[in-house]
């Protein structure tokens, strides 16, 4: 696959916060979908997550500009996204839904994709084959979409998204129903794309694709901002729930005794007898500094350390609890 | 123990044999349809040709009496020829066939309003919510299916044709006190049950191929309404315009109409009656009430053809789960 | 325990594709996970298990029934949960159960009772009088997979269940899944796009391409160690931990955000201690290296033909 060419800046000035929601309201008659929402995206790679009716799909359609805030002010780029047609030559959107013209071929689909763009015919169709080539549909173009396997018809979607070459990528549920070897090369694309200094902002339910492509994440949950940042400092200050580190060591109940006598442990419990141990902290960090010079006690060799909720399913499952 | 596993519990009961399948389906499906309210209310209409039936049977067997309680309706009758009235029943298999014509026209004029109600989601609303799977990876072939539809516009249909029709028969017979009305009119029991039988297979499968057609039930319902009126008309414009013996075939209704006066032979009760009328109008009568333009295997040629037509579409509409995605 | 299913030489086409190629395994009871790219023929696979389709070629049993012969009867002990979204038209959630109870053969007073069962089971409380319609996604699935086990099937097939589900529902589900698979004693045929799905809930896989079987076997056996090779991941800056260690005589190499730390034999694990001691670094993670289930099945995939 051809390597993703670093953007140059063309258009609005080169601006830190990407994608801006300043205190963006959003309700349908009654239901509320954003709740005095405000945050300021950086570039890169974004993680857009929560659970059913958090309002994820109402944050993309008010970035994208398809709908206009009840309240409060989004800005994409530095410039407003409403009734600003000019603003989508710098967005890319892949939406969920699956809508294709089922009788063009993949190549007919894209290259007028990218002539709604604004690009001749003969520059949509260059475009058009270098997106599809970057998603590994070229073996594939100039079949009938109506032929196409779900992971196609998504690596095409992903393909329309990125064939005008955007500076902001919105990608929702960009994954889904692809195969594990799909799965991989797509993951290698976007996270080439926030590599080469575009911001993507993908939204999606399925936690661990996620942190597969990025530890920067934004979270809702009820149209209210719960968290946004690096899953690790997140967790960090989760105070709630104690850190859980399992550590497996051959004379688990001697370092268990050594352990016992420190402050920042909270708990220790004794798993399965297998020499493992589970420990609870508050203080992360003064606990693990502390395990080297520990480990290298006489006989007190750690052989495994590992957390089971230091990533982001437990800090979904912590913040987002009903 | 003192505490239950709350859990999942396995079963070990019975299961029954697939053969009975069709009869599991064709009841969902009539408990569906009779919660609907205008389906009630026609088919409690529906029932009024019956009670007609059975009004002027019971009639016509209290005359056949030259019973006391017919005495005040004979005032009505006086214009019937003196023959009808000095022996009624030699009359009576005319009389009989000719109620059961009638019948039987306002009969399929009420199955196809029923088909109507009764019969556009049956596929199509399986289509749009994708149930096939659900019903096809179960212990279930093409055929239970399809007869488990078909068998919810058949109960339908009987308890508004057949049902009331046999019940009507039983009621004449009842007031003719005579037996040997069971030997002359016997043909007409037996023809009423078929009839039932012919229209609700041409009907019902016509309309479940329609249904398979699309995934919206108002548009089959369309398609039928089309059927039953751009067919007739059709045959209207036809006779008026060539006035041509084998015109109304090409109406849908008067093809079923066609075939039940074959079976209840109403030629020949028209042909006794036509003996009261002038000579001059006896052969017009016999063509518009008899119906007898043209030979009644084409109406049931016609009707076969749109069985098998039915039977393809269905068979292409709806594949069970064998078939590359 | 015998066989849950097992297939000899099964080969379908249709018309110029060859979904299954001589296709032959035997898998035993339990958790089975059914990984494979697409168009490898893990549709075609479920349905021939399904008795909906004849093959071409070859033969197989189905808890021991023969596929070619008792196509009815196999699935009175098979329940399926397809992978799009279905559900039967205008009618409540326990009406749906109770009728897919009634398709499979119960008399109606035993599938009313089961359905309310399976539906404890699955957590539909007092959503199960409502029309199926209103459901969320989670829900829909869940009411499938109650229809799919409410005649208390042997084997249960789920094509992937997990589509599309939040965070929450897929827990719930995988959850279910796996009480049912090691708990309550059906053998489970669970396939999947999401490979860590398939690990929380399968202990044995089998992975197809090209119609073929590429591998199979459990994922415990399949996973391999790799002596002396190590995944660590440090808070911080990792380049003075790996320098550090490369000095003393071992290699890394970097994956993700941890570190494959490849000790030579003649050291023992403490050097690795010794380095975050002596740099000053955290080590938040260590475990001896085993392959992914992520690797293994790509490792399948790419043998050639």
């Amino acid at each position: 696959m051809d390597p993703i060419p670093t953007c140059e800046v063309v258009g609005p000035a080169e601006v830190e916060t990407v994608v801006e929601f300043r205190a963006v309201s959003k309700w349908y008659g009654n239901v509320i979908g954003l709740n005095k929402l405000s945050t300021r995206i950086p570039r890169g790679v974004i993680g857009l997550l929560g659970p059913n009716g958090a309002g994820k799909s109402t944050f993309l359609q008010l970035a994208t500009g398809q709908l206009y805030p009840s309240q409060g002010a989004v800005r994409v780029l530095g410039q407003p996204v409403w009734n600003n047609p000019g603003i989508n030559r710098f967005i890319g959107l892949c939406p969920e839904q699956d809508a294709f013209y089922e009788w063009m071929t993949g190549m007919d689909f894209v290259s007028t994709c990218a002539r709604l763009n604004g690009m001749g015919r003969a520059k949509a169709r260059a475009a058009a084959e270098k997106a599809l080539g970057l998603v590994g549909m070229t073996p594939n173009m100039n079949r009938a979409i109506r032929g196409y396997s779900k992971g196609m018809r998504q690596r095409t979607k992903l393909a329309q998204a990125l064939v005008h070459e955007p500076r902001v990528l919105f990608l929702d549920e960009p994954l889904s129903g692809t195969d594990p070897i799909a799965r991989r090369d797509l993951i290698d694309v976007i996270r080439d794309m926030g590599a080469a200094g575009r911001s993507v902002l993908v939204s999606s339910h399925v936690l661990h694709e996620v942190q597969a492509l990025t530890s920067n994440i934004v979270l809702l949950h009820r149209g209210r901002l719960v968290a946004e940042g690096n899953v690790r400092e997140i967790r960090d200050l989760i105070d709630k729930h104690p850190h859980h580190i399992v550590l497996v060591c051959d004379r688990c109940r001697a370092l268990a005794s050594r352990l016992a006598s420190c402050e920042d442990v909270d708990g220790i419990q004794f798993l399965d007898a297998e020499s493992r141990l589970l420990v609870q902290t508050r203080k992360p960090d003064t606990f693990y500094a502390r395990l080297p010079a520990l480990s290298l006690e006489d006989g007190l060799a750690i052989r495994e350390v590992y957390s089971e909720d230091d990533n982001l399913e437990a800090v979904f499952k912590y913040l987002v609890t009903k | 123990m003192p505490i239950f596993d709350q859990g999942y519990q396995h079963w070990h009961g019975e299961l029954s044999s697939h053969a009975w399948r069709w009869l599991t389906i064709a009841r969902h499906g009539v408990r569906a349809q009779f919660k609907n309210r205008w389906t009630r209310i026609v088919v409690l209409l529906a029932w009024l040709p019956a009670v007609a039936l059975a009004g002027v049977l019971v009639i016509w067997g209290l005359i056949e009496q030259k019973s006391s309680l017919v005495e005040p309706l004979m005032a009505l009758f006086t214009g019937l020829p003196e023959e009808l009235k000095a022996s009624p029943k030699t009359y009576r298999i005319s009389i009989w066939t000719i109620s059961y014509q009638y019948f039987f026209q306002w009969e399929v004029f009420f199955s196809m309003i029923l088909i109507i109600l009764v019969g556009p989601g049956l596929i199509s609303r399986d289509l749009r919510f994708n149930a096939i799977p659900l019903y096809f990876s179960r212990q279930l072939r093409r055929i239970d299916y399809f007869i488990g539809k078909l068998g919810v516009i058949g109960f339908v249909l009987g308890i508004v044709a057949v049902g009331p029709a046999i019940l009507a028969y039983l009621l004449g017979m009842c007031f003719s006190v005579d037996l040997s009305i069971v030997k002359d009119t016997a043909r007409l029991f037996f023809a009423s049950i078929a009839y039932g039988m012919i229209v609700v297979i041409s009907g019902g499968t016509l309309m479940l191929a329609m249904s398979s057609l699309s995934r919206n039930s108002r548009y089959v319902g369309v398609i039928w309404i089309g059927i039953w009126f751009i067919s007739s008309t059709v045959a209207g414009v036809l006779t008026g315009l060539l006035r041509r013996d084998w015109c109304p075939i090409f109406s849908y209704t008067a093809n079923l109409l066609r075939v039940s006066d074959a079976l209840l032979d109403t030629g020949s009760a028209w042909a006794r009656f036509a003996q009261f009328f002038p000579a001059q109008q006896r052969e017009q009568l016999l063509k518009a009430l008899g119906n007898t333009g043209y030979p009644w295997y084409w109406s049931a040629l016609v009707l076969t053809g749109l069985l098998g037509i039915s039977v393809w579409i269905l068979s292409l509409r709806v594949k069970s789960l064998d078939r590359l995605k | 325990m015998g066989d849950l299913f097992e297939l000899n030489n099964v080969t379908k086409t249709y018309g110029r594709v060859t979904a299954l190629r001589d296709l032959s395994i035997a898998v035993p009871e339990g958790a089975i996970g059914l990984l494979g790219p697409n168009g490898a023929g893990k549709t075609t696979m479920i349905r021939t298990l399904l008795g909906l389709i004849k093959i071409d070629k070859g033969g197989g049993t189905v808890l021991g029934m023969d596929i070619g012969t008792r196509q009815l009867d196999i699935r009175q002990s098979v329940g399926f949960v397809p992978e799009d979204e279905c559900l039967f038209p205008a009618v409540v959630g326990i009406e749906f159960v109770t009728y897919a109870g009634e398709l499979a053969g119960m008399s109606r007073k035993d599938a009313m009772q089961r359905a309310h069962e399976v539906l404890n089971y699955v957590s539909l409380g007092e959503a199960r009088y409502r029309p199926v319609e209103s459901y969320s996604t989670g829900m829909k699935q869940r009411i499938k997979l109650a229809s799919a086990i409410v005649h208390d099937p042997r084997l249960l097939i789920l094509d992937e269940p997990t589509n599309g589900m939040d965070p929450a529902g897929r827990d719930e589900l995988l959850e279910l899944s796996r009480d049912l698979a090691h708990n309550k004693g059906m053998s489970l045929l669970f396939s999947s796009h999401l490979l860590p799905d398939v690990e929380t809930v399968c202990d044995y896989i089998m992975v197809l391409g090209r119609g073929r079987l590429l591998a199979k076997g459990l994922i415990q056996d399949l996973k391999r160690a790799h002596e002396c090779v190590y995944e660590v991941r440090i808070k911080d800056d990792r380049e003075g931990f790996a320098h550090y260690l490369t000095k003393h005589g071992c290699s890394t190499e970097s994956k993700d955000d941890s570190l494959l730390v490849t000790v030579p034999r003649d050291r023992s694990q403490d050097i690795l201690w010794h380095a975050a001691r002596d740099s000053g670094h955290q080590i938040r993670f260590l475990k001896p290296r085993r392959s992914t289930l992520e690797e293994v099945f790509f490792a399948a995939v790419a043998e050639p033909d």
